[in-house]
């Protein structure tokens, strides 16, 4: 399986402080990733620095197996990037915009682009500055997606969209996934749509990775114990987080378990309890290695 | 790209060409004006004395011409500073603060072609519009000043010489020169500061220093200045631009020409009066260096080498400030 995006050591120094660091995490090619994590964690960064706006400070970027070079322009038409800004030329009609982009790429799927704003009754006469946040975000989803990339770098996208855009939009990237092939890595907050979306996750937290996995094994690795606030906690299990209430607790915990003892309960936890586990303890590290295609080792 | 950099500028061009226009439509009656009040004056008697109501009046509309004619010999000054500060301050800086360079920046070109194209659409355009006016102020130079200031040398400007600054700088070509370092100094301070606001006021500062600078140190030497002596001193007319008043070593003359022999011969010959005859054994003359007439074209081309040759340099910084950026 080829890597779609591979990041090794990668690093970003802005003056004194690190936005990301050590940084070496694998995006399976034709994946729909989740990239979760607290504000400041540095999924930003590394997004930009995906999309060839940045320039690392250490490490390296690669996209397809070609390093990514802020000047270059082998990356430019295969990826599409959605800055959590946003950007947009305000005084544009929504028509011109779409022009834009089809002016600026080689491939451009105009009629497409035009569907999915119909659909979301969004009129291309429409000046930019008059749609409300969310409409100025579809548009700008819309002219990302109509270049036909190979890889769809999504910064916050469901952020400022209705639930029912929201699940539109997750719907429309896992066609493009079914369809073309096309590998997605989005940002989010809100982990609990990413679960039947996502097929692998990574954490970022204070600007390190740490967790990247594929969601299935993620699912089925870990497990939620809950017990009375009283009882021991069975010294086998990897505990991941601990949250006490004075009537239970209840125990996130890694790895294979004998059976549960008097008073507990052993659950299956959904994503988000999983993540919020996962970013309340920064010292649980859990970082799968996904072998690169000409690796001899097995995966483990 | 040629249809995006149009789209973004339109509105703006499209002020601007008319606010040209106005211009020369003004000079061009003015200039209507000029002629119809000089021939019409030219018929009324030499002595002011006899002059009845009809040439009175005559008189008062020419100086009403004047006084129009006076401000469009002023107005070529500024449209260079104006149209390189509108077009090229925002060029860069305004998609910098707005952050589209983000959208710009991962579509399907790459940083130095976005760059290029859009400074080449908009450096054509800026330079077009300074190309009329300067063809149109060209014209009109050559004609408004020369007829009455003649007849009436009291009442109307001087003679107008081409080759003396104030005119020199809004007739020829330089004035599209200046325009088009304008332009390039707007667009590379604009990529520097990443301000729209700062890149402007700093392009206009540094624009009017260059000018005066240039006009003062550089543009005086860009040909060897002849020098006179003599009656021929202090003789307005003739078309020549004086450069100043001093002391030269006479050519053909055997005795020392360094810098200190030529100090020293000054002192010697100051007291008791500085005559010609005690420079003269000195083989040192005193007179005034100028700028002949005919040396118009050629200060012409010069200045206007110097200019565009910064424009292209200010170019390249513009494109190594670009390449350069990170979000």
């Amino acid at each position: 399986m080829t890597a779609a995006l591979q990041a090794e050591g990668l690093g970003r120094r802005y003056r004194t402080k690190w936005g990301l660091r050590d940084c070496d995490l694998t995006v399976p090619e034709g994946s729909v990733t989740g990239l979760v994590g607290p504000n400041g964690a540095g999924k930003t960064t590394l997004l930009r620095m995906a999309a060839g706006l940045s320039r690392p400070t250490e490490g390296t970027v690669s996209i397809f197996g070609e390093p990514v070079r802020p000047n270059g322009t082998a990356h430019l038409q295969r990826v599409g990037y959605l800055d959590q800004l946003r950007p947009l030329y305000k005084g544009f009609r929504v028509g011109e915009m779409l022009a834009v982009g089809s002016h600026l790429n080689t491939k451009w799927d105009d009629a497409s682009a035009r569907k999915w704003l119909d659909e979301l009754d969004i009129p291309l006469d429409a000046r930019v500055r008059n749609l409300s946040g969310g409409q100025q975000a579809q548009v700008a989803l819309a002219v990302c997606m109509a270049k036909q990339p190979d890889l769809l770098l999504l910064d916050e996208p469901v952020a400022s969209l209705d639930p029912l855009a929201r699940t539109r939009l997750l719907q429309a990237l896992m066609g493009l996934v079914a369809e073309r092939g096309t590998t997605v890595l989005l940002s989010s907050h809100i982990i609990s749509e990413l679960e039947p979306v996502c097929d692998y996750l990574i954490i970022l937290s204070s600007s390190r990775v740490q967790l990247a996995a594929k969601t299935d094994d993620l699912l089925a690795e870990h497990r939620l114990l809950v017990g009375p606030a009283s009882e021991a906690v069975p010294s086998e299990a990897q505990v991941i987080a601990t949250t006490r209430t004075p009537r239970q607790t209840t125990l996130l915990v890694r790895g294979s378990l004998p059976a549960p003892g008097p008073g507990w309960q052993h659950l299956q936890p959904s994503l988000d309890e999983v993540v919020v586990a996962y970013l309340s303890n920064p010292d649980a590290q859990s970082v799968e290695e996904v072998a690169p295609a000409n690796s001899s080792d097995g995966a483990p | 790209m040629t249809w995006l950099t149009w789209r973004q500028h339109r509105v703006l061009f499209a002020i601007s060409a008319g606010v040209i226009f106005a211009v020369i439509a003004w000079m061009v009656v003015v200039y209507h004006d000029y002629t119809v009040a000089t021939h019409a004056l030219a018929r009324c008697p030499t002595n002011t004395h006899r002059w009845g109501v009809n040439c009175n009046n005559l008189f008062g509309t020419a100086l009403h011409v004047e006084d129009q004619a006076g401000v469009i010999r002023v107005l070529p000054w500024f449209v260079p500073a104006l149209l390189g500060v509108l077009f090229g301050a925002p060029l860069v800086a305004a998609e910098l603060e707005r952050n589209t360079v983000i959208l710009a920046f991962t579509q399907g070109i790459s940083r130095s072609r976005w760059l290029v194209l859009r400074w080449v659409v908009v450096g054509t355009g800026v330079v077009a519009l300074s190309a009329l006016l300067a063809a149109v102020s060209n014209w009109w130079f050559g004609h408004v000043d020369t007829n009455a200031s003649a007849a009436y040398p009291s009442l109307f400007s001087p003679t107008v010489t081409r080759i003396q600054p104030g005119f020199f700088d809004v007739t020829g070509i330089v004035p599209v020169a200046y325009t088009f370092f304008a332009f390039a100094l707007g667009t590379a301070l604009g990529a520097f500061f990443r301000k729209v606001f700062w890149g402007g006021l700093v392009t206009v500062v540094v624009f009017i220093a260059t000018r005066v600078s240039f006009e003062h140190w550089v543009r005086p030497h860009i040909l060897v200045a002849n020098f006179r002596t003599g009656t021929a001193l202090y003789s307005p007319g003739s078309g020549s631009w004086i450069i100043g008043f001093g002391y030269r070593h006479i050519p053909g003359s055997h005795l020392p020409s360094s810098a200190a022999y030529v100090n020293n011969s000054i002192n010697d010959c100051l007291r008791p009066n500085e005559s010609p005859s005690c420079l003269a054994s000195h083989g040192i003359q005193f007179g005034e260096f100028y700028q002949p007439a005919s040396h118009y074209w050629a200060l012409q081309w010069g200045e206007a080498a110097a200019y565009v040759a910064a424009a292209a340099a200010l170019f390249g910084l513009t494109v190594w400030a670009v390449r350069r950026w990170r979000a």
